[in-house]
């Protein structure tokens, strides 16, 4: 029954991680950028919740607001950023998303230290499922419910809306784009937005799900969203939401397995997932071998 | 009609380069209303910057570009669209993830009214009626003559008065490129002004009032169509005679 209640665990873990995972590849889908400090939003996210709750705003109101205010984060870095690297070379974008990870982190370890801070609790008004001996927390279910329904709404926005269209022709060929008279800078905006928009929205259901925030909780989650993006097929935003979910629940089920005092051994086995995807199928499970028409 | 003279395309003295190496060295052309013309000149001695440029996804360091009077100089690509100069870029660039009917619904991106939208599209299934019948599939199937008409279309959805083209007979067979053109002079009848750009010498001289000939980032001559296909030295480093 153990597995059970580990699956369980996973997929709520797989949740956050998918969320951060479909930001991950969507501005890679754009701008084919590994956007290191993509993790680190999640981090800002769940400051800004904290922070606006703790200076007496209700939850319902602090939570949009905060999630307002990291895709605004989001908007923020890429034009300063990443814009005027837009030109230059691949390395050049790379480093300078991690010095902008860096940068997060070690501003918001001066502005609230870096001692982990208690994130709202609000399991004890939520339901308990008990299946035979197994309590599942609603905050489970709600989790995985949130990463789902924001992934189909994702998905039906990029094939159904007029914008969302043009993200998916910026995505494919940026310079046709342009001839179509797309404004290629404000769909990039949009990409950031929305992507770091999703990154406080898992950020919220991390806090709620973990109780405890600290200024460097972005990296290790971020990391692990990377590579669920790349094992589901990077640019793919099911293959995300596929690679999140699967990673969480091999990430939980090793931790059962090991012995006490070894789990820290589940995260070594989620880097091994990442090298035998890149040496077996680089292009990810759903994703295709690219073939170019002439 | 009170600028009937004045030239629908004025490109002056332009030089473009990326980073050191110099590709158009200083060039100056014109394109009239209605008119159809043509720059031919063999592969890299740029014609695709050229167009690239007046679309304005390159920079020119020198010169200016002016469209219906206006200078192009500082104008981003979209708003060159919205202004009514359109480019079906060399090598078709669909997209290929995207049906056919959305890859035309992007070339209507600048458009705001959406049953001019729906009558342009209306158009272009008329005059492609290969592209009705795929509306729903991903332009990706298509083969590469029905990408080109795609690409053609596309373009026309933004109800350009200006039309840029590169190498729209790129990749295609006789027969194709034979359709292609007879588009393309369709397109002119309905009182779309054409720039084109061909390696394709001797179907580009044979569409074009006018024509001017590219070498290595220079022009090198200038003329009516006809003459340039009496031309010796044409015939001889272009029409291989």
């Amino acid at each position: 029954m153990l597995f059970f209640v580990q699956l369980i665990n996973g997929l709520q873990l797989g949740a956050i991680y998918a969320l951060v995972a479909l930001g991950y590849t969507m501005v890679y889908g754009i701008v084919k950028l590994i956007n290191f400090a993509h993790g680190d939003l999640m981090m800002v996210g769940a400051y800004l919740s904290l922070f606006l709750y703790s200076s007496g705003l209700p939850l319902y109101f602090a939570l949009p607001l905060a999630i307002v205010a990291t895709s605004l984060t989001g908007v923020l870095i890429e034009r300063v950023a990443y814009r005027p690297l837009r030109n230059a070379s691949r390395l050049s974008a790379l480093i300078t998303a991690i010095g902008i990870s860096l940068l997060l982190q070690n501003a918001f370890m001066i502005l609230f230290s870096s001692t982990p801070r208690r994130f709202p609790s609000v399991s004890e008004q939520l339901p308990v499922f008990v299946i035979g001996t197994n309590r599942i927390s609603f905050m489970a279910v709600l989790t995985v419910l949130f990463a789902v329904g924001l992934m189909l709404l994702l998905t039906a926005f990029v094939h159904g809306t007029r914008m969302g269209k043009a993200m998916r022709a910026v995505s494919e060929d940026m310079r046709a784009a342009q001839l179509m008279g797309i404004n290629v800078n404000r769909i990039i905006s949009l990409t950031f937005a929305i992507g770091s928009a999703l990154a406080a929205f898992a950020a919220i259901l991390y806090g709620f799900s973990f109780q405890q925030i600290d200024p460097y909780m972005g990296a290790m989650p971020g990391i692990k969203a990377f590579i669920a993006a790349v094992l589901g097929g990077i640019g793919i935003l099911p293959g995300a939401m596929l690679g999140g979910f699967l990673l969480g629940i091999i990430e939980s089920l090793t931790k059962a397995v090991m012995p006490a005092g070894y789990t820290q051994l589940a995260d070594a086995v989620v880097f091994l997932v990442l090298i035998l995807v890149l040496l077996f199928k680089p292009s990810g499970l759903l994703g295709q071998t690219t073939r170019e028409k002439v | 009609m009170t600028n009937e003279m004045q030239p629908m395309l004025e490109v002056e003295n332009l030089e473009v380069f990326y980073g050191a190496i110099q590709a158009i060295k200083g060039i100056s052309f014109h394109v009239m209303p209605g008119e159809i013309v043509s720059l031919i000149g063999a592969n890299g001695a740029g014609k695709t910057t050229c167009l690239q440029t007046i679309s304005g996804l390159l920079h020119a360091r020198v010169g200016d570009i002016r469209y219906e009077g206006q200078s192009l100089k500082r104008v981003p690509p979209h708003r060159i669209v919205e202004m009514g100069l359109a480019q079906v870029p060399e090598g078709r660039r669909v997209f290929t993830e995207l049906s056919v009917e959305d890859n035309l619904a992007m070339g209507a991106y600048t458009l705001s009214d959406r049953s001019r939208e729906a009558a342009l599209l209306e158009e272009q299934f008329r005059h492609f009626p290969r592209l009705r019948e795929r509306r729903d599939q991903r332009a990706g199937t298509l083969s590469g003559g029905e990408q080109q008409m795609l690409a053609i279309a596309r373009a026309m959805m933004s109800a350009p008065r200006l039309l840029l083209l590169d190498e729209p007979s790129m990749g295609l067979s006789p027969v194709l490129t034979r359709e292609i053109f007879l588009t393309i002079r369709e397109l002119a009848k309905q009182g779309i002004t054409i720039l084109l750009v061909e390696q394709n010498a001797a179907v580009a001289l044979r569409l074009a009032d006018r024509a001017y000939v590219l070498e290595s980032g220079r022009l090198v001559m200038a003329g009516s169509g006809r003459e340039l296909l009496r031309d010796e030295r044409i015939r001889e480093a272009y029409l291989g005679e």
